[in-house]
């Protein structure tokens, strides 16, 4: 979709000299000495909305508004700075220790493997729908290296 | 409108608890009230409403999006209508279902009362027929956005970008996503009509992680309640939504509920990878293509683009291999606000309109900054870089022409259509957006902000074939287009993601030239993600 330099807000076509003026100080500003930008903006006549109570939403978390309590902000904003941007090996240890986590939950009784039943009732369904496939030793249990293998043997396949 | 009979046919109601059925003359349009009672009649429907008198609604609980508000006696009782919409040459017979559902956790426990709004087609066998659940973001955004403004039966019309309109009519939405999914739009706990139940709080469900396990509840719970356990399940997500969405899938898969698909839509799957207003360490470049895009459309790009697209993509490779180390550089030299030697400030101006004053006062530029000095003595939207008020104009009272101009319709229209349109009467007023962000708990996999590409990862290992899409607005300055790639990037080659990138703002589908191409892409996405489960 092409829109650049489409002329803006039918409705609303410069009228007020103020906003000439604008444009011509943007001009001046932007050092250009062909025509105006065509910039517009729209003059709102339209009758005043009022926006329902707790409409603002700007979605930034308060610990990184400009309002924050400056402690509270640096401190927010070296987490971020701190935060992995993970890929490749360390992406892939981020999810099998996700994997892990699944897996331990549902290990209740810490032995390292998992009935069926012990993956249904410790929320891991995946293991439990996919019993047959991951359990390949027939061992009417699997540890997580069972699931590792299971996961690898898919990613190959495709 | 020709071919749009989508009022009531024949109104009735599921009982799922104790309840009084009636309609409220006093909300819906009288005639149409009366109308709607004698269809509840003819359809068998009538149960005890109407009999005492005074106000009887379909649901007469009263709901709160109050941090510590409880629900002390939820209920499951819909509104069930039925409609018809056309799209692309076809009439689709729906049914509407508007209620809650009790989210339960695996013990059973009650714990939200979601407010859902489900359109579902006449006729077609659930085990093939995909099931999409969306939801907004905010955190605290209610879901009326996407219900109203999207894939929907009917949408508003804005107009957007002009903002011209001083109505915003109510039609029957020839782009509608109907004849590829069924559609259940979801609030979060604390948003619309959804609330905690007692003696759980809205605020104990206002963090990334127990969001994301009771959203997971109620998409088992509502699958499991409608026959749907075998239909393609797909999930829809804006903006903060795009957090919620790969983390539900993550405990979806886990749990054992295959995901089709995954629609991030106005994406920001990494909080730490998107710089904030005055931020002097986190590198805005991701932001840069989205600034010229915004340049470009008020004609201050120099010289003007003949091909957007191509601009565009010129500028994706400008911001990764040019501006991003030169921030880099100025972040690592912690020093004053101005550029760093050698940086190549008239390329910026050139490329954004941006004045050379800015860059030079904070040459890491964050959106905000953007949005109120491109253009002199205005405000451009934070969700529209298109949407732009000078300042001291109504539109600009609120800082945000993008917000100001739809919200007053957005909420007039959901709390008419629940009634009018769904029969579903309710003594609250429907509120757009809640205070759940102030005590959202951000952490997530042991950061202090969500970084959801490991759940995302996760999930695609667990499922080779789900498939993700991600939809961007070009002159969206609070989700920025191509920080989501870059952020997206970080998974594994040929990881199953595509991307739809188009013009508009946060809300691409409010843009009527758009909303067809988005159309366009989400169907081919469907087909190549379809599959049965």
């Amino acid at each position: 979709m092409k829109r650049a330099g489409r002329p803006l807000h039918d409705g609303a076509r410069p009228r007020a000299l103020g906003l000439l003026a604008s444009a011509l100080v943007l001009a001046l500003v932007l050092g250009t000495t062909g025509a105006a930008p065509q910039a517009r903006a729209a003059d709102g006549a339209a009758s005043a909305p009022a926006l329902p109570t707790g409409f603002r939403d700007p979605g930034i978390p308060p610990a990184l508004r400009a309002d924050a309590p400056a402690e509270t902000r640096a401190h927010a904003l070296a987490a971020m700075r701190a935060a992995p941007r993970s890929s490749g090996a360390a992406l892939d240890a981020q999810v099998q220790q996700i994997l892990r986590e699944s897996f331990d939950a549902a290990d209740v009784k810490r032995r390292g493997a998992l009935t069926r039943e012990e993956a249904r009732a410790g929320g891991f369904g995946y293991v439990d729908r996919n019993f047959e496939a991951i359990d390949a030793r027939h061992a009417g249990e699997v540890t997580f290296a069972d699931l590792q293998a299971y996961l690898a043997r898919r990613a190959a396949a495709r | 409108m020709p071919g749009f009979p989508s009022r009531a046919e024949c109104a009735s109601f599921k009982q799922r608890a104790p309840m009084r059925i009636a309609f409220t003359p006093h909300r819906a349009a009288p005639a149409l009230a009366a109308i709607a009672l004698s269809l509840l009649a003819a359809c068998g429907g009538g149960g005890d409403g109407g009999g005492g008198g005074g106000s009887q609604d379909v649901d007469p609980n009263l709901y709160s999006v109050e941090a510590t508000a409880s629900l002390a006696t939820p209920n499951e009782n819909v509104a069930v209508t039925h409609g018809t919409v056309t799209v692309a040459g076809h009439a689709i017979a729906y049914t509407a279902t508007a209620g809650h559902l009790t989210a339960r956790s695996a013990q059973g426990t009650p714990e939200v009362s979601f407010f859902n709004v489900a359109y579902t087609a006449d006729g077609v066998s659930a085990a093939t027929r995909p099931v999409t659940i969306l939801f907004n973001g905010g955190p605290g955004s209610a879901s009326a956005w996407l219900h109203l403004g999207s894939w929907g039966p009917r949408r508003i019309v804005t107009g957007e970008p002009a903002m011209t309109q001083t109505s915003f009519p109510w039609v029957e939405n020839a782009e509608s996503l109907l004849d590829a999914t069924d559609l259940v739009f979801v609030d979060a706990p604390g948003t619309g009509l959804s609330q905690a139940i007692a003696p759980r709080r809205n605020i104990d469900f206002w963090g990334v992680d127990v969001d994301a396990a009771v959203f997971r509840d109620f998409v088992t719970g509502w699958l499991a309640a409608n026959g749907r356990t075998s239909s393609p399940l797909f999930i829809y997500g804006e903006s903060y939504g795009t957090v919620r969405a790969p983390v539900l899938a993550r405990l979806l898969e886990t749990g054992g509920v295959k995901v089709a698909g995954v629609i991030l839509h106005s994406t920001v799957v990494n909080y730490n990878s998107n710089c904030v207003q005055g931020d002097p360490t986190v590198n805005c470049a991701g932001a840069l293509p989205t600034y010229s895009a915004v340049g470009a459309y008020w004609n201050l790009v120099q010289p003007p683009p003949d091909d957007i697209e191509a601009f565009l993509d010129g500028m994706r490779t400008y911001s990764d291999t040019v501006y991003r180390p030169e921030v880099d550089a100025w972040i690592a030299a912690d020093g004053p606000p101005a550029p760093p030697p050698g940086a190549d400030v008239a390329t910026l101006v050139a490329d954004t309109g941006l004045p050379a004053a800015s860059w030079n006062a904070r040459f890491n530029m964050d959106y905000d900054t953007f949005r109120h000095e491109l253009i002199f003595n205005t405000v451009l939207g934070v969700y529209d870089g298109r949407m732009a008020a000078r300042l001291g104009t109504p539109l600009a009272a609120q800082d945000d022409p993008s917000s100001s101009y739809v919200g007053t319709p957005f909420a007039a229209r959901i709390n008419a259509m629940l009634p009018d349109d769904l029969g579903y009467t309710n003594p609250t007023t429907y509120t757009l957006a809640s205070n759940a962000i102030a005590s959202w708990n951000f952490t997530h996999q042991g950061q202090s902000f969500p970084d959801v590409i490991p759940d995302l990862a996760a999930t695609l290992v667990l499922d080779p074939d789900m498939k993700v899409l991600c939809i961007g607005g070009e002159h969206d300055l609070i989700t920025p287009f191509h920080q989501a790639e870059l952020d997206l990037a970080r998974l594994p080659p040929g990881a199953p993601v595509t991307f739809s990138v188009h013009a508009g703002g946060h809300m691409t589908y409010l843009d009527d030239s758009i909303r067809p191409l988005l159309r366009a892409d989400l169907l081919a996405f469907y087909a190549a993600a379809g599959g049965a489960r």
